[in-house]
């Protein structure tokens, strides 16, 4: 599993949108120049620079756990990730991957599976999302049938439930948009 | 007789009579008979025959074709040309849903023959009531040989979609010896015409299955969902051979070259070296090993691994390099040496081998450091430092006063003709500026320092060079201050102070080899090497030569007025404004803020990867270790060590290095 780090360059550029925050938008946006080219303790210098301008904080710490997590710390990246907040629905998006992965490289299989349900209520159209969450799912399952326990096989239960109904809907509506072309508008809002 | 000329004419242009043939055919299912309908343009008679010149696996005949009458060929106003028309109709079976091709259909009638063009037939599976077409899925071309680690590539194809529709769900059973791992494949897109429609064939999914075990191995099928419609995935069954011997070591299965490098065939004493080894080409990258290195003499520092790999159908294509860092020893001839490393071709069975090679490494030693006893500089070196110092502080300007003079003298007499006379008033200017330089109450004090500390009195000794570097200002006494501090038995004291003086009169030759000689006393290692430092002092000696020449120039022109003397000026000129300004960024390179490694309250310098709490340690540097600082943040120093690690540091367990320019008395 992968890290969303491309995405990144998108939400560097959410900073440029205000003249005033030109300086630590070139900042996080440099940095994630830098994590594209592997130089993650100079992203981490550049997104720590950023952050001196206390602005933006939300996006700085996403992308200072992105370059943490980088560099093999695993348990710092989250408490960053923990602190970005955003009302930006792709930001969002990208955040909860990101936790999903986390959670399912530490064995936490159940939290991963929530996470990118989570994500994939927030981008429908992401494949990864959707094959991360059956892997997921997987890993639940076979944990569950080795360690019976009632309490959380009706967690993994509702889980399942829920998640089943989530990517069946999402199938049909990709079999709608190949069969109806551009005539198949997404509602996915309403129908959740 | 119309009938005989066409089928003289027929004859003559035989198969081309059925370019615009209609093809029909019943909705067929597995299982089951149907019939395929032929309507020619040749007309109908009783003594014209048909036939099935070829057999079929899978599509069988179900009954003997035979012909009628119909009646429909019109011209291209609408008009029947012809009646009794003969249309041939086929009885087959199949026991798949496939879309088969049909050949061979022979129409024949005394000289006249004529086969019919190849013609497709649609069978369906009984659960394809809604599809135009069966849907099928298959694997692709599966090699059934592999040797041990080897990569099989897996492509699941689906066959006669109309859409490059996903699949729903597949389900892949696991091997029981072996691994699959999902890549993503570019495979192939078919397209086939199906009258005026077509319908694709691409892949679905892809895997790389690859095994440590030797045997017949299965690796297990299962069931693909797509369209709604569930079909079984087959299994396939693989035999593992046993790698050659000669590969057993590297287990490299594929189209490799290996090559290496090392960064120079000499070095000095603690210089870092890097090794690299590059493996290129195609095949089991994520399962060969690398063929080992070692250093003789050298101590490896770390290694790192980098990759650039595509999943190709013969496995990854790309490169895998590992680069190994080495530090020099202390040895005059040391070497790297990387073991043999051989690999086999699956494809001509052929095996590859990198022999192996030694690179020997001649290593400039610092000298016998250890060895030799670690003096204080005399008075008379420490004079000559001051001297130093001092070209490097403001006073340095003065070497451009002799120029200077002589314009101005030369200026004010220039209607006395007397200017060169005057060029001996230059030598005024030397003693001017050797004057500045004298200090006979130092040397007397450094001469009782040096004293004491012969006799042992260590502390007074210090006393007093700490007086004198804070009375002058000079940092020509650092390095016996740094000395002192050693014997005193603080080590990391005496780097800072060196670091300081070196900081303070960069490169300087004295005060590298005492500080050199320190470092291999102490036991100092992974130390940033602190190089000789042409730099300022001498390209300012240049630069002011330049300047001085410019003013004799000028003067010159003045006085003659000539040409070449304007050229001479300008050339000079600009020659010497270059040499400034490598000057100054020899000076500027030289301040490189550094830090030293400290211990406080048991604490050491524990480096780690961000500067954060929670962020787990990752190597302790000893105390005394030299760094390059390069950031300060969040109450860390982001550093650099000497062989090129960079981490963050609590800022309190590093003791930042004062490199300014020189205090001025």
């Amino acid at each position: 599993m992968e890290l969303r780090k491309t995405a990144t360059l998108l939400a560097s550029l959410i900073l440029f949108h205000s003249c005033s925050y030109v300086n630590p938008g070139l900042l996080v946006f440099w940095g994630n120049y830098q994590m594209d080219q592997g130089n993650y303790q100079k992203a981490n210098v550049s997104y720590l620079d950023a952050m001196d301008w206390d602005t933006n904080r939300g996006i700085i710490e996403y992308n200072l756990g992105n370059s943490y997590y980088s560099l093999g710390e695993r348990q710092s990246a989250m408490i960053r990730w923990d602190q970005a907040e955003s009302e930006e629905r792709d930001f969002q998006y990208m955040l909860i991957f990101n936790k999903g992965v986390f959670y399912y490289e530490r064995g936490l299989y159940l939290e991963a599976a929530r996470s990118f349900k989570a994500a994939v209520n927030l981008n429908p159209s992401d494949r990864d999302s959707k094959i991360n969450l059956e892997l997921a799912l997987g890993r639940v399952n076979s944990n569950a049938e080795r360690q019976p326990d009632e309490k959380k096989a009706e967690d993994n239960q509702n889980l399942f439930d829920d998640t089943e109904r989530l990517l069946s809907y999402l199938k049909r509506q990709e079999e709608n948009s190949w069969e109806g072309g551009e005539e198949k508008v997404s509602t996915r809002e309403n129908d959740w | 007789m119309a009938r005989r000329v066409f089928f003289l004419l027929m004859a003559l242009l035989g198969v081309s009579l059925f370019a615009q043939e209609n093809i029909t055919q019943d909705k067929a299912y597995v299982g089951r008979n149907f019939k395929v309908y032929i309507k020619t343009r040749i007309p109908y008679s009783r003594d014209l025959n048909v036939e099935l010149t070829e057999d079929f696996d899978q599509l069988q005949s179900a009954g003997d074709p035979y012909l009628r009458p119909y009646n429909a060929l019109t011209d291209r106003e609408g008009e029947i040309i012809y009646e009794d028309m003969s249309e041939i109709v086929l009885t087959f079976r199949a026991e798949g849903g496939d879309i088969y091709t049909c050949r061979g259909v022979r129409l024949y009638r005394q000289q006249f023959e004529s086969v019919i063009p190849d013609f497709p037939v649609v069978v369906h599976n009984w659960d394809e009531g809604n599809l135009d077409y069966p849907l099928q899925v298959y694997w692709s071309p599966v090699k059934s040989e592999a040797y041990t680690g080897e990569i099989v590539s897996l492509i699941l194809n689906v066959r006669y979609m109309e859409n490059l529709d996903f699949p729903e769900s597949i389900g892949l059973g696991k091997p029981a010896l072996g691994n699959l791992e999902q890549v993503e494949l570019p495979g192939r897109i078919d397209t086939y015409d199906m009258g005026d429609r077509k319908v694709y064939s691409y892949p679905l999914e892809s895997w790389y299955f690859f095994s440590g075990e030797t045997g017949e191995l299965t690796i297990p099928g299962g069931e693909a969902r797509i369209r709604g419609l569930n079909r079984k995935i087959p299994d396939q069954n693989i035999r593992i051979l046993p790698l050659p011997e000669e590969v057993n070591r590297s287990g490299g299965v594929g189209d490799f070259s290996l090559s290496t490098r090392l960064s120079g065939d000499s070095a000095a004493e603690g210089e870092i070296l890097t090794f690299t080894v590059r493996i290129e080409g195609t095949g089991n990258f994520s399962f060969l090993s690398f063929p080992s290195v070692e250093g003789e003499g050298m101590e490896l520092i770390n290694t790192a691994d980098e990759e650039e790999l595509i999943p190709t159908e013969a496995g990854y294509s790309g490169f895998r390099e590992r680069v190994y860092r080495f530090q020099a020893g202390s040895r005059p001839t040391q070497s790297i040496s990387c073991s043999s490393f051989s690999w086999i071709n699956p494809e001509t069975h052929r095996i590859g081998t990198y022999r192996g090679e030694t690179f020997p490494v001649q290593v400039t030693l610092k000298g016998n450091l250890a060895e030799q006893n670690l003096s204080l500089l005399t008075p008379s070196e420490l004079e000559w430092l001051i001297v130093k110092e001092r070209m490097s502080g403001p006073a340095k300007w003065f070497l451009f006063l002799p120029g200077l003079i002589y314009f101005l003298i030369l200026l004010f007499s220039l209607s006395k003709d007397n200017g060169a006379r005057n060029l001996p008033l230059l030598l005024i200017c030397l003693p001017l500026f050797l004057s500045l330089t004298s200090g006979t109450e130092r040397k007397i004090a450094a001469s009782e320092a040096l004293a004491l500390y012969e006799k042992g009195e260590y502390g007074e000794s210090y006393r007093l060079f700490r007086e004198l570097e804070d009375n002058t200002g000079y940092a020509a006494y650092l390095p016996n201050l740094a000395i002192i501090e050693f014997y005193r038995g603080n080590p990391v004291e005496s780097e800072i102070l060196f670091r300081e003086a070196l900081g303070r009169l960069p490169g300087d030759p004295a005060i590298r080899k005492k500080l050199f000689q320190m470092e291999a006393l102490a036991g100092l290692k992974d130390q940033y090497y602190a190089g000789i430092n042409p730099g300022s002092a001498l390209l300012f000696l240049l630069f002011a030569a330049g300047g001085n020449l410019f003013f004799l120039s000028l003067a010159g022109y003045l006085k003659r007025r000539k040409l070449r003397l304007l050229f001479l000026m300008a050339t000079i000129f600009f020659l010497s404004l270059g040499l400034g300004g490598a000057s100054a960024l020899s000076f500027y390179q030289s301040r490189r803020p550094q830090g030293i490694i400290m211990e406080r309250g048991g604490e050491t310098g524990r480096l780690r990867r961000i500067p954060e709490e929670t962020a787990e340690e990752w190597l302790t540097l000893p105390p005394g270790t030299s760094l390059f600082l390069i950031r300060e943040k969040r109450g860390y120093y982001f550093i650099r060590t000497g062989y090129g690690l960079e981490g963050w540091i609590d800022r309190d367990l590093v003791k930042p290095v004062e490199i300014g320019g020189s205090r001025e008395s």
